[in-house]
């Protein structure tokens, strides 16, 4: 009968109005965090119930998680995308899942249109304009082309593409170099310095770093990689230690490639100068990593997530080359003086394959400058925001280790069930586009990728 | 002046300074009182007799570059007979990591605080391995030395110049919030450094640049040197001002560990070096490991290497702790310094300053001396780099210097 003698002890479950009610008439309980598994939708628990857990799925899952994770990137060349992947003529790659002209956002339009110009298909914007209404020009997803982009994602034949080789399975990956920051094409940017610096990375600096590139023996990125993790980089939003130490590495060889000084010190200038250089590294030797995981009949593990500005797009480890696409979100974040959230595009980019092997925002907690930079809080919101992530994945990277998790491995093996189960999406680290073309990067912040990709997917896994 | 006047006067030196690198020169043409046969060395001053192996061994290497002597038996035989003159470097404006030995035909960088006005030098660092440091003095050793300072130096100090010098303490700061401390860990500021320098290395249109970018960028350690020249520049401004108890300096030179406060002037405070608590490569042990060495505590007195711990979170690891260890490290070191640095901020403690401005009375009042985080060397001459770990001030050194700051001359 001590029962009565003694304060109630209270464990409240779900719902936190229980706990707040108690809590205001003061008495003190335990809250467990807990809600229906996908939002209590009877149909969507019933699915996940057959899907969970099925030895087949585990064991897909498995060696779907294995090449994710032993992936062996190496940046072994620089060349032209004609010569790289064999793009043709008079076709543009675009980032995110497929898109027609119509329906894409005007900053990836501008893009496009810039593309056309550089490439002397049209003389201005009216006559390449008439070419893609014409039907004249090819659109197609960067991924179809074992190829990546950020933001915009443009990619066309003379642009000298990065060449990952993914020594762990023998497939390639590619991305264009990074432009810079300010006034560039990636962000949708389009006037005379864009198609001149592009000329420029086409005839000048493409070609050295190819050539320093191929004589170096190859650049092996993972080590490097994991480096940057614990230099602070996350690698999609902060990439200036891994720029750092690709600069350090590269240098020797792009002095021994370069005919004259003055060519190399402009290469050494664009190459050190930009902090965000190794991002689309990062994002090709991710693209390299997930590729083969793509088709390993049975896992649930997505593999590609990608935003075109209009759609975010995810494909899953067991579903091959199909698309499950939800209308895109807004970041939010944080913006340069003089913008706004009124003024910013919807999510773009093929740059979430970052976070899809484990970097970007679910490793947040390795970049705590991040976190503010992106007005996601400080070290104690970095640290949560990763720890989220571990209820959505199967595993902790076995060579991206977070110092500040006492070298935790980070998150990675983002499971569609569990997305579904919980109704945790993945959180993603991003630069932030002016909405008007032309106006380039306004900002930086987060974003979720949105439920009803995954919820898709899960359907499909159903089937 | 009051103690607390002294104190905000230091301080306010220390934060506002700001360190520049201007280039490189030889050492006699810059370093005061550095003549021939004139062998400065780290910490506190010391002869000869009382050196330990790895200085001895820096020294002689010193002896067969500069050609005053021709083979090692000779070189001790010139020490022996007081054929040099041994000083401090901390006596010349100038610090030496390990051995910290430097004579006349050395390069060394310049470091300017644009503040004060005050310069403060360092040799190049040789990177690892076989190294003058470390006191190997070998063939290879010797070719290095010569590289260095006559082809690598030229090319390096004509980008320097090209480049308008380098904004070190910032470059620290950005290093800062990339895992460095700067002390035993300068792999982010030597990446920086290398990138920042490399177009001009490039334009420098003389030279082999290529081998200058390579050596640049092959060990992590490469921006020690210029770091601590940075911090003794910084610190010798906020030096000799009546009343402060700052502390200015702390140096090992292998067999003491010596400290010097603001307000006591050139006086150093001594202590038998202490041993390094820490992981060991393999094959070596406790055993084998000199005592405390090197002028490289001068980081720790600037708010940087173990006050900066918390930032590093990866050298712990190195040295067998926890991350937990490299916050707490950190949060002692608040516990015995009258600020935090307002340039260097520690992401994971939500961007705090550093703790900067080591009080002697602090460490006396609560028992807690500077921690250092350090390389280990073999007691042996030339075998190098043996571990790695974190060292305990003596509390001696500072009672003596509370002593000194109380007698009444010091008032």
């Amino acid at each position: 009968m001590t029962l009565l003698d003694v304060p109630p002890r209270v464990v409240t479950i779900g719902l936190d109005i229980f706990a707040e009610e108690l809590l205001q008439v003061g008495v003190s309980q335990v809250h467990v965090d807990w809600r229906p598994p996908a939002g209590g939708d009877p149909r969507l628990a019933a699915l996940l119930g057959r899907l969970t857990p099925r030895a087949e799925i585990e064991s897909a899952n498995a060696i779907a998680l294995t090449r994710l994770v032993e992936g062996d990137p190496v940046l072994v060349d620089c060349r032209p995308a004609h010569e790289a992947i064999g793009l043709p003529e008079r076709t543009v790659l675009h980032a995110g899942p497929p898109l027609g002209w119509p329906r894409m956002c005007p900053p990836l339009q501008a893009a496009v249109l810039c593309a056309i110009r550089y490439e002397g298909w049209a003389a201005d914007d009216a006559n390449a304009r008439r070419l893609v209404e014409r039907g004249e020009i090819t659109l197609a997803p960067c991924h179809d082309w074992r190829s990546v982009g950020p933001m915009t994602g443009i990619i066309t034949a003379s642009m000298p593409v990065l060449v990952i080789d993914n020594r762990a399975h023998g497939n390639r990956a590619h991305a264009t170099i990074n432009e810079g920051l300010g006034k560039v094409l990636r962000f949708g940017a389009n006037d005379a310095s864009v198609v001149e610096r592009l000329r420029w990375l086409r005839d000048d600096a493409g070609p050295l770093l190819g050539t320093a590139l191929r004589a170096s023996g190859g650049i092996d990125l993972r080590p490097l990689m994991a480096r940057a993790l614990t230099m602070g980089d996350e690698m999609h939003q902060r990439n200036v230690a891994a720029s750092a130490l690709l600069g350090r590495v590269l240098m020797p060889h792009l002095a021994r490639a370069a005919r004259d000084t003055a060519a190399l010190a402009r290469v050494a200038e664009f190459v050190g100068g930009n902090d965000q250089f190794f991002l689309n590294v990062a994002m090709a030797a991710g693209k390299a990593i997930t590729d083969p995981a793509l088709g390993v009949a049975g896992s649930t593990l997505v593999v590609t997530m990608a935003r075109n500005g209009t759609e975010f797009g995810i494909r899953v480890a067991g579903l091959g080359e199909r698309w499950f696409t939800a209308p895109v979100n807004t970041p939010r974040g944080l913006y340069f003086p003089g913008y706004g959230a009124e003024d910013a595009n919807p999510d773009i980019g093929d740059s979430a394959i970052v976070e899809t092997i484990g970097l970007g925002g679910v490793a947040m907690a390795a970049s705590p400058a991040v976190a503010r930079f992106v007005g996601a809080g400080g070290v104690a919101e970095a640290l949560a925001a990763t720890a989220e992530i571990r209820e959505i994945t199967i595993a902790e990277h076995p060579h991206f280790r977070i110092p500040t998790l006492d070298d935790a491995g980070a998150p990675v093996g983002i499971d569609v069930r569990r997305v579904v189960e919980t109704g945790i999406t993945p959180l993603i680290n991003t630069g932030i586009a002016g909405r008007v073309p032309g106006t380039g990067q306004i900002g930086a912040g987060v974003v979720r990728a949105p439920l009803a990709c995954f919820t898709q997917a899960l359907e499909a896994l159903g089937e | 002046m009051t103690t607390g006047d002294a104190n905000r006067e230091a301080l306010h030196r220390i934060q506002t300074s700001k360190a520049t690198l201007v280039g490189l020169a030889t050492a006699r043409e810059v370093v005061p009182g550095l003549r021939d046969r004139v062998v400065l060395h780290a910490g506190p001053p010391i002869g000869w007799d009382r050196m330990c192996g790895p200085m001895r061994g820096a020294v002689i290497g010193a002896s067969l570059f500069e050609g005053w002597a021709r083979t090692p038996e000779d070189a001790v035989r010139l020490a022996e007979s007081g054929g040099l003159a041994f000083d401090s470097c901390h006596h010349h404006r100038a610090v030496g990591p390990m051995a910290g030995i430097i004579t006349a035909s050395m390069a060394v960088w310049i470091v300017r605080d644009r503040a004060s006005g005050g310069e403060a030098y360092a040799t190049i660092n040789m990177g690892q391995g076989k190294v003058l440091r470390m006191g190997a003095y070998d063939a290879s050793v010797l070719e290095r030395l010569t590289w260095m300072n006559r082809e690598l130096a030229p090319v390096v100090d004509a980008a320097l110049r090209r480049a308008g010098g380098v904004e070190v303490t910032r470059m620290i700061a950005e290093a800062l919030g990339m895992g460095d401390e700067a002390h035993n860990r300068c792999k982010a500021a030597t990446s920086l450094f290398v990138r920042a320098l490399a177009p001009h290395v490039a334009a420098s249109r003389g030279g082999d640049v290529e081998r200058a970018l390579a050596f640049m960028g092959h060990a992590d350690s490469f921006f020690l040197n210029v770091a601590m020249a940075a911090c003794k520049a910084t610190l010798d401004a906020a030096h000799g001002i009546a009343g402060a108890t700052v502390v200015t300096a702390m140096a090992r030179n292998g067999t003491e560990f010596g400290i010097r406060v603001s307000g006591t002037g050139d006086r150093w405070f001594t202590a038998p070096a202490p041993k390094v608590r820490g992981v060991y490569f393999p094959g070596y042990g406790p055993e084998d490991a000199n005592p405390d060495i090197g002028d490289s505590a001068i980081t720790e007195t600037a708010g940087l290497g173990a006050c900066a711990l918390a930032a590093a979170p990866a050298i712990v690891q190195l040295v067998g702790g926890t991350s937990q260890l490299a916050l707490d490290t950190t949060r002692d070191m608040y516990e015995i310094t009258l600020t935090e640095h307002e340039t260097y901020r520690i992401p994971a403690l939500d961007f705090r300053g550093t703790p900067l401005g080591i009080d002697v009375r602090k460490v006396v009042e609560t028992g807690i001396t500077p921690v250092i985080d350090t390389g280990i060397a073999h007691r042996e001459a030339g075998v190098g780099q043996i571990g790695a770990g974190l060292s305990a001030a003596p509390m001696e050194c500072f009672i003596q210097a509370l002593e000194a700051l109380a007698a009444p001359a010091a008032r």
